[in-house]
């Protein structure tokens, strides 16, 4: 569940925000059964990655979009009404949401091993970080409890 | 202890069976029937164990069948509408309010002055914006807005916004000028009074007589001393050579007079009348000669004379060419002026013509920019946001023009703006745009934009003035320009290779205050060539020198009026002695020739005595042989004698 919700965040963090597109992905993502804090954490952590990857997102959305079989298909599309918000005919947004789509089961996969890293690796360390914390600072042994039955209920990714 | 409040109602069987189903521990569905007895209603309702283990754990149960039941979260849809429409609906109400400050920020970018939008009423529902008011404040006097429009009425299409389009099918509304205002302009901190007007300088008008002496040249009076010298010493020696042969002229009439007094031979003395007609014979030959002489110095007289009066021309002739040379360095030629004029003109226009070919020049980038950072098809365009990388890769869809007024009609008492089909991508639109502007009296111009690819212009109008205020700057003169050109623009683009280019016809009259001369300034008139390439400009001006007649009238009055003292002033007095001595020289060759006239009478009276003197002897001859006569012909006796 949880590398589930961080690809998913990686795929949203690679289309450019406040386009219709965004939202038509965000809306039902916010409303679906996921891991809200690794959906909206992922995403807001991909963000900071994006300027390294943009430019190789546009170049793939426009040899996407200048494939010469797409030039009808895309103009009859684009010939709907409300089509147009989506902003498919820039080569940013197209690049941005192929390599998020269609990259999904990679993001996925890392997402996997990351989680996998994170419980051997990290977990122990923090949670008992967080105790130790948590004895000298209420709110955070508060916390703490809180991040431990959150693990209980919501289960293993 | 209580358990969660969508349990503590009544159950229907449906839930009780679907909460069942999610239990697989048998003890666990024990406590959840024992918990959720069948009431008289056939309902469940919950009945909390007396055991307080057991109310514990009937607690956790529901607690866990909750967590993992399926179906929209309503608190998470409560949270994702608050955060998406709240922003919205904040918008809808407060969208006339920033919609005007935008408006406003964004037109006082493109404008460079204070501009005022009062009441903007926008109803989305509608599909239709009003706004009250809309100033743009004058950039001299902050008191003033130059244009206003009132009462501004539009309706757009929302079958354009379906397309990210914005069709406004007719905008109209009431403009004025010059519209006094109640408070003073708040102008923006890029504003700046006054730029633009380019300084004025007329040079090249003054000079002095230290400048002029300078251009009268040593060679004139070199030659003017060579000159009188020749012509004093040709003088001279002629003079010693008349004076000589005036002297041998009275010797001769002295020997004619000895000789007439000398008495006759006898009758037979032959030999004695022999001697004396040899004698005669002899003076004869003598006055004749002198006679040859003294029209030789006639002739030498007379070319002498000439010679000096060509003298004289040359003198003269020199210095007239000084003068002329040092008029020519201070008066204007065709050339000059024409160039003097271009100067003064584009001093005046250059900056203002580049000045408001930059404000257009900005207007169309930032409009382009608006419309175009995310549909520019130019993989160099890096904007500041993500969006602004992208490129737009074209496709055959119909779509409206990204932005147009399909009709445009702002009236006003003294301007007119009319047009059809303004805005963006005219050939989506499927016609030319067209905008009039039409300021009463004084302006009025008709512009096409033609957005489409092939299009030899993308936009091209001609523009006319009529008698229009005007000034070259605060401390530069003014008048009346009347203009007539025409523009065209091939491209705008963030590069800046547009090609804007712009010729016509211009006339400066009523000049004030009046230049250098005269009770008037006459009228200037000038073609004129404006031509733009990204950042550069270009004006040049064309004179016809018909036109320039009554400048070269006018500036050559004043040129002579000032200068012809100090062109006096530069011509040295030795040049002046110089002349005046040649004129004297002449003056002594016409006296000389008097003296020759004298001489040639002295001659002809010795003559006379002579052939009287031969005509006695004829008489008295004792043989009747006669005599010729002494003029001319005395060397006849000697013939007749056997000589």
């Amino acid at each position: 569940m949880i590398a589930f919700s961080m690809a998913v965040g990686i795929t949203l963090a690679f289309i450019p925000g406040l386009t219709l597109l965004w939202f038509v992905l965000f809306i039902p993502m916010m409303l679906v059964r996921l891991n809200q804090a690794a959906f909206l954490g992922m995403m807001a952590a991909g963000k900071l990655f994006m300027p390294f990857v943009d430019p190789f997102s546009e170049r793939l959305g426009y040899f996407i979009l200048s494939r010469p079989g797409l030039y009808e298909p895309m103009g009859r599309f684009l010939s709907l009404p409300g089509t147009n918000w989506f902003r498919l005919n820039d080569s940013f947004v197209t690049g941005g949401f192929v390599l998020g789509i269609a990259g999904w089961p990679f993001w996925f996969l890392i997402s996997l091993i990351l989680v996998g890293l994170y419980r051997r690796y990290l977990a122990v360390k923090v949670k008992t970080l967080f105790s130790k914390l948590g004895g000298k600072v209420p709110l955070l042994k508060k916390l703490s409890i809180a991040v431990s039955a959150g693990r209980r209920i919501g289960g293993a990714a | 202890m209580r358990i969660h409040r969508s349990f503590r109602g009544a159950l229907k069987e449906k839930k009780i069976r679907s909460i069942r189903g999610m239990l697989t521990d048998s003890s666990q569905i024990k406590l959840f029937d024992d918990s959720f007895p069948r009431g008289e209603d056939g309902k469940y309702h919950y009945s909390k164990p007396s055991d307080e283990k057991r109310a514990e754990k009937i607690k956790g149960i529901l607690k866990k069948v909750r967590k993992a039941r399926s179906g929209p979260r309503t608190l998470r849809l409560i949270i994702l509408i608050l955060i998406i429409f709240i922003p919205v609906v904040f918008s809808l109400f407060f969208l006339d309010s920033l919609a005007a400050g935008s408006l406003e920020e964004v037109l006082e970018t493109l404008s460079g002055t204070d501009v005022t939008v009062v009441n903007l009423d926008i109803r989305p529902l509608e599909g239709s914006v009003r706004l009250e008011k809309l100033a743009f404040a004058s950039e001299t006097d902050p008191m003033v807005d130059s244009l206003l429009f009132t009462g501004l009425e539009t309706d757009f299409s929302w079958s354009a916004v379906f397309f990210r389009r914005f069709v406004i099918d007719e905008l109209s509304g009431a403009a004025a000028l010059n519209a006094s205002r109640e408070t003073a302009a708040v102008y923006p901190e890029s504003f700046e009074a006054g730029s633009g007007s380019g300084g004025f300088n007329l040079s090249g008008f003054q000079t002095t007589s230290a400048d002029l002496a300078e251009l009268i040249p040593d060679e004139t009076l070199n030659l003017l001393k060579n000159l009188r010298g020749s012509a004093e010493q040709r003088n001279k020696d002629w003079t010693a050579r008349v004076n000589r042969e005036s002297d041998d002229i009275t010797a001769l009439g002295e020997r004619i007079s000895v000789y007439l007094s000398k008495p006759l031979p006898g009758k037979t003395d032959i030999q004695g009348w022999t001697s004396l007609i040899e004698e005669g014979k002899n003076l004869g030959g003598d006055v004749s000669a002198e006679s040859t002489v003294v029209e030789q110095f006639e002739n030498e007289l007379e070319i002498a004379s000439q010679d000096a009066r060509r003298a004289l021309e040359k003198g003269r002739s020199a210095i007239n060419n000084d003068l002329n040379t040092v008029q020519n360095n201070f008066s204007l030629n065709d050339e000059m002026l024409n160039r003097w004029v271009e100067t003064a003109v584009i001093s005046i226009a250059g900056p203002k013509a580049a000045s408001a070919y930059q404000k257009i020049r900005k207007i169309v980038l930032h409009l382009r920019d608006r419309t175009q950072n995310e549909d520019s098809d130019d993989s160099g365009v890096v904007g500041k946001g993500r969006m602004k990388r992208g490129r737009i890769v074209f496709f055959p869809a119909a779509l409206p023009p990204r932005f147009s007024i399909k009709l445009l009609n702002l009236e006003g008492d003294d301007i007119s703006i009319e047009g059809t089909n303004i805005g963006i991508d005219q050939d989506l639109a499927g016609a030319a745009s067209f905008l009039s502007i039409d300021i009463k009296g004084v302006l009025s111009s008709e512009i096409t934009i033609d957005g489409r690819e092939t299009a030899e212009n993308l936009i091209r109008g001609n523009l006319s003035s009529r008698a229009a205020p005007w000034t070259g700057g605060p401390d530069a003169p003014g008048g009346m320009i009347t203009v007539q050109s025409v523009f065209n623009v091939r491209g705008f683009n963030p590069e800046g290779d547009a090609d804007f280019s712009s010729r016509g016809q211009v006339v400066l009259s009523d000049w004030n205050p009046i230049l250098f001369f005269g009770p008037s300034t006459p009228p200037l008139p000038f073609s004129y060539n404006f031509s733009a390439d990204g950042g550069k400009t270009d004006l040049k001006i064309q004179i016809e020198p018909k036109s320039l007649m009554p400048w070269k009238k006018e500036i050559g009055d004043y040129l002579l009026s000032s200068g012809e003292a100090e062109l006096k002033k530069v011509i040295p007095p030795e040049a002046e002695e110089q002349l005046e001595a040649l004129e004297t020289l002449i003056e002594d060759w016409d006296d000389n020739k008097a003296m020759l006239e004298t001489l040639s009478l002295q001659l002809d009276s010795h003559q006379s005595e002579l052939d009287a003197a031969m005509d006695e002897l004829t008489e008295g001859l004792p043989v009747d042989i006669p005599l010729p006569r002494a003029s001319g012909v005395l060397g006849g006796i000697g013939s007749l004698l056997g000589n």
